[in-house]
């Protein structure tokens, strides 16, 4: 323990170097771009800025990589909150909760919120990775397929109670989520589905463009062809611009419950961000005292998530540092730009290059730092973007969807995709049907895919194999019983009124 | 109505897919195959949009009384500036189409007048394509204009 | 109201125009009797962190250097690389010589089975090989398993007991590990990922018995011990790790590697294919560019165009052999019945 207090010092040390401090800032300045922006995924960014890298070390440019990962985070939930249009897969929750505070005038204290928490969770994260890293690790190899699928499956159970009144309009939704990530070419067979000769769809559809259509271009037209009231927002005072200290006092639970469950899903492969905030959501809503209040602009709806999936980030550095292995896109390119630099992550890392490994410990302290910092007093102006009336505003955001859309694989299908799905979510979610769950079905759908497929050769195709393992079987169970629970209530009216008759 | 509409639509949705889905091999729980989830997911979804569907038609659906407040004509005008916008977007480049899109979009939005669409449109654009293309080096089509 | 919207954007345009003024956008075009005259772009249909995608970047330091102009890298991944390859042969510019992408094994595979459109080989004009990466068959370290004869043994006493992992269905990996079994007379059972990287996440928790893998992933971990490397598929041996050997010292006749090479369009001008040729063929060639590409785990094996192209003619016609016998183009095929 103690080593590794006076290990993180030196890296510390090491940090406090102009280069690296340089690199900090560009990092997560860079990392807050594409967060906010749709379309620009944090890969993306990684890649386009890996040239620039070569002439650095090894150190500032692992520095600066890491930098673009969680500062994706905390900017992801500007866009949400502001126009509920969410710039990353990790922050369509927050859509949920902080686009209607929003509307309600508090989105200073969402925006507030949102950073504070994902400061705390991020930093937290950071102690948790710094002090178990290894034995996290090998824990993290534990899971399997049928455990991610067990995972994947508990998710999806969580979120159907979340959203909308109908448990089973928002099942449907989830399963049309599952039937778009089937598009493309599967990747484990090679075979392609439902493209019917178009190659651009080969790749599948893309979840930034799917987001945008179902929570931005829905958003929009209603703007755009509804009429308007004329709602005066008056005049914000700076106090009112961040949370009230009711609004904190609540959201301090949701900030540590987040951190904890973010922290642990991020051990996972896959999208564990997503799925860590799904599940902060879902937990919050559980223990709180006011439920109802869920959908309509909760704090805690903003803090648990946020936290959770700035937490997940801090999360996936474990199994890339201590093992080698990248559980996410970002975390392999940020594997690369080890690579490029000679150095090899895995269990050697600590030894062969102590001062890479606690010189980027150190930076994400510091750069959490610098992301509270720049984030905090930006919250007066982006709030105040809200006071352009929403007939001019609505424009630029579908132009910054389209672009998006468009920029995200050069490619104009994916605007097609865009308007389509923005025509049908428009429609369908005025009936009832909430497009959250959609959103989870396209993201946990090629988990799910392979999760099952693969669990089911592992467990020989036999489902009570599956739900007799030690970790799978404990999640899948867990999920029946919640759904039993679900169904308890309505069954039991159900029997009551047929014993009246 | 609505409701009905809407209920019928995606269960014609998950008919259609389910179809598809067929058309790959299904495998079995010791060796599943590509089209084992697509079935499952599609029959799934036939049994609930129907159920809702019936439900909807028998009038015990919950969103019975919702009634739309939107303006056809203008949801159809934006729609199809956006088609249009998408088939001039490779050929006319992207800072005239933008700028009109925007332009149209607002006027359908009721914004009163035409300098502030006009400067907006414009301005918008230009920002938009200087932060795409030039800072994230995105590669937008550069069209009529150079 | 309107006052401050257009005042902020105005600002936040004249901003952007400052960045863009500072920013070095612009590239020079020379002489255009000068090929090349200015970047070429390679797209390279893999996700950026894959193998080839860190084969391609390396080349692209190098490129300034030897081709006179720099390489963009475009990534367009899914589908096993069939994506990113339609996007390039569709695009008419494939063919101006100012288009690159990438032509490895699984390239060659897939039109095989039927699956995709267009068939590569017909579709691209080679230009060089770059990499070769043998096969290992690894298991975990806490396996029963020491050597290849023990896990031979007890496939035979136990058929499709042993769950292996490969990287995709139809893989090379997936092809080597199903001519092994065929050569040695055993069956065992495929659990089909992703990638390589899904699979070796999934040996290192010890979730599948074997991982059929390409070395570059799975050496280091030889190397210290956390998995144990059994037999090699490819007939060489590895200098670090001299006791791991080949199946073919073994008596099966099994050779097989992951090739990593280099292509562009097939209508490109014959002068323009020498000029690439040439330059590639000094960059790969490079004591340092070599040094930098055995830090990742991959070894230079090269072959200019005209070898390239036969080889590939040759491996195409050995892959079809090989997948009809071990039966896994019925069971690519299967899938879509």
């Amino acid at each position: 323990m103690l080593e590794t207090f006076s290990a993180l010092f030196d890296g510390f040390a090491v940090c406090f170097s102009l280069e690296n401090i340089f690199a900090c800032i560009a990092g997560v300045l860079v990392g807050t771009l594409t967060g906010v922006l749709p379309g620009i995924g944090v890969t993306g960014a990684m890649a386009l800025l890996l040239p620039l890298t070569y002439g650095m070390d090894a150190t500032p440019a692992t520095i600066l990589f890491a930098g673009i990962y969680y500062g994706a985070m905390y900017g992801g939930s500007t866009t949400s909150i502001l126009v509920n249009l969410p710039g990353e897969a990790a922050s369509v929750i927050t859509c949920l909760d902080g686009n209607a505070m929003a509307k309600k005038g508090r989105a200073g204290a969402a925006l507030s919120i949102a950073a504070i928490g994902s400061f705390i969770a991020g930093t937290i994260g950071l102690v948790g990775l710094t002090f178990f890293a290894p034995v996290l690790a090998d824990a993290a190899l534990k899971f399997g397929p049928p455990e991610y699928f067990a995972i994947a499956m508990l998710g999806l159970v969580l979120l159907t109670n979340l959203t909308g009144k109908n448990a089973l309009k928002s099942f449907l939704m989830v399963l049309v989520g599952l039937m778009l990530s089937t598009i493309g070419v599967d990747s484990v067979s090679g075979i392609s589905r439902l493209t019917f000769g178009i190659p651009s769809l080969m790749r599948g559809l893309e979840f930034g463009v799917v987001a945008m259509a179902v929570f931005g271009i829905n958003d929009l037209f209603g703007t755009l062809v509804e009429p308007q009231e004329k709602k005066e927002i008056g005049h914000v005072t700076l106090r009112e611009l961040y949370p009230t200290r009711d609004e904190m006092k609540r959201s301090v639970g949701p900030i540590l419950r987040g951190t904890l469950i973010g922290f642990l899903i991020g051990l996972m492969p896959g999208p564990a961000g997503t799925l860590a905030s799904f599940s902060s959501y879902s937990v919050e809503k559980k223990l709180s005292k006011h439920p109802e209040q869920f959908g309509q602009g909760a704090i805690e709806g903003v803090a648990g998530p946020e936290s959770s999936n700035n937490a997940a980030s801090s999360a996936a550095m474990v199994p890339l540092l201590s093992l080698g292995l990248p559980f996410a896109p970002p975390a392999a390119m940020l594997l690369t730009g080890f690579i490029v630099h000679g150095i090899t992550p895995g269990p050697t890392l600590i030894t062969q290059h102590p001062d890479v490994f606690w010189g980027l410990i150190a930076s994400m302290y510091i750069g959490n730092v610098f992301l509270v910092i720049i984030n905090l007093p930006f919250v007066g102006v982006w709030a105040s973007m809200l006071r352009t009336p929403a007939n001019i505003l609505m424009p630029i955001v579908m132009v910054i969807t389209m672009t998006g859309a468009f920029a995200t694989n050069n490619s104009v299908t994916d605007m097609v995709v865009l308007l389509i799905l923005g025509v049908f979510a428009y429609f369908v979610a005025k009936y009832g049907y909430s497009m959250a769950p959609l959103a989870v079905g396209i993201v946990l759908g090629s988990t799910i895919e392979t999760g099952l497929t693969q669990g089911m050769i592992i467990c020989e195709g036999s489902v009570w194999k599956m739900m007799t393992r030690p970790l799978s079987g404990t999640i899948l169970w867990l999920a029946l019983l919640l759904v039993a629970a679900t169904l308890f209530k309505p069954v039991k009216k159900l029997l009551i009124n047929s014993k009246d008759d | 109505m609505g409701e009905k509409l809407v209920n019928g639509g995606l269960f014609l949705l998950s008919i259609l897919y389910t179809y598809f889905a067929r058309g790959y091999s299904f495998g079995s729980p010791t060796a599943p195959k590509v089209g084992f989830l697509p079935q499952l997911v599609g029959y799934c979804a036939i049994v609930i949009s129907g159920y809702l569907l019936v439900r909807s038609l028998m009038g015990k659906g919950d969103a019975q009384n919702v009634k739309l407040r939107c303006d056809y004509k203008r949801l159809g005008l934006l729609v199809l500036s956006m088609v249009v916008y998408i088939l001039i977007f490779k050929p006319v480049g992207y800072l005239i189409s933008t700028a009109a899109l925007l332009y149209a979009a607002m006027k359908i939005g009721r914004v009163k007048g035409w300098k502030i669409p006009a400067a907006v449109s414009v301005l918008a654009s230009v920002f938009f394509f200087l932060v795409f293309k030039v800072f994230l080096a995105v590669p937008l089509p550069a069209g009529l204009l150079f | 109201m309107w006052k401050k919207t257009l005042a902020m954007t105005l600002v936040l345009a004249m901003t952007a125009a400052a960045a863009a003024g500072c920013s070095s956008a612009g590239t020079a075009s020379g002489d255009s009797s000068d090929y090349p005259s200015k970047e070429i772009e390679w797209l390279v249909p893999y996700t950026a962190g894959g193998s080839s995608d860190q084969m391609a970047r390396l080349i692209a330091k190098y490129s300034k250097q030897y081709l006179g102009v720099d390489i963009i890298i475009e990534n367009v991944g899914g589908g096993g690389g069939n994506v990113g390859l339609s996007q390039f042969v569709t695009d008419p510019s494939a063919s101006d010589g100012y288009n690159i992408t990438c032509f490895n094994t699984t390239a060659n595979l897939q039109p095989i089975y039927g699956t995709c459109e267009y068939d590569w080989l017909e579709e691209l004009e080679p230009l060089a090989l770059c990499v070769s990466i043998p096969i290992a068959i690894a298991v975990p370290k806490d396996s029963p398993f020491n050597t290849i004869e023990d896990l031979i043994e007890y496939a035979k006493a136990n058929p499709g007991d042993i769950q292996y992992g490969h990287a995709g269905i139809g893989s090379i990996t997936n092809v080597a590990a199903e001519q092994f079994c065929l050569e040695a007379g055993i069956q065992m059972t495929a659990v089909p990922f992703g990638s390589g990287a899904d699979a070796l996440t999934a040996i290192m928790g010890s979730q599948i018995d074997v991982d059929v893998a390409s070395l570059s992933e799975v050496l280091s971990y030889g190397e210290t011990g956390e998995l144990k490397l059994l037999a090699l598929c490819t007939d060489t041996t590895i200098e670090t790790m001299p006791e791991v050997p080949t199946l073919v010292s073994k008596g099966y006749n099994v050779d097989q590697k992951v090739t990593q090479g280099i292509a562009t369009g097939k209508d490109t001008d014959a002068e323009m294919v020498a000029v690439l040729d040439e330059g590639l063929g000094k960059i790969i060639n490079d004591e340092n560019f070599i040094a930098e590409l055995k830090d990742y785990g991959m070894d230079v094996d090269y072959m200019n165009a005209a070898d390239f192209s036969t080889f590939l003619q040759e491996q195409r016609e050995e892959f079809t052999q090989v997948v009809t016998d071990s039966g896994i183009l019925e069971q690519v095929q299967a899938q879509t019945n």
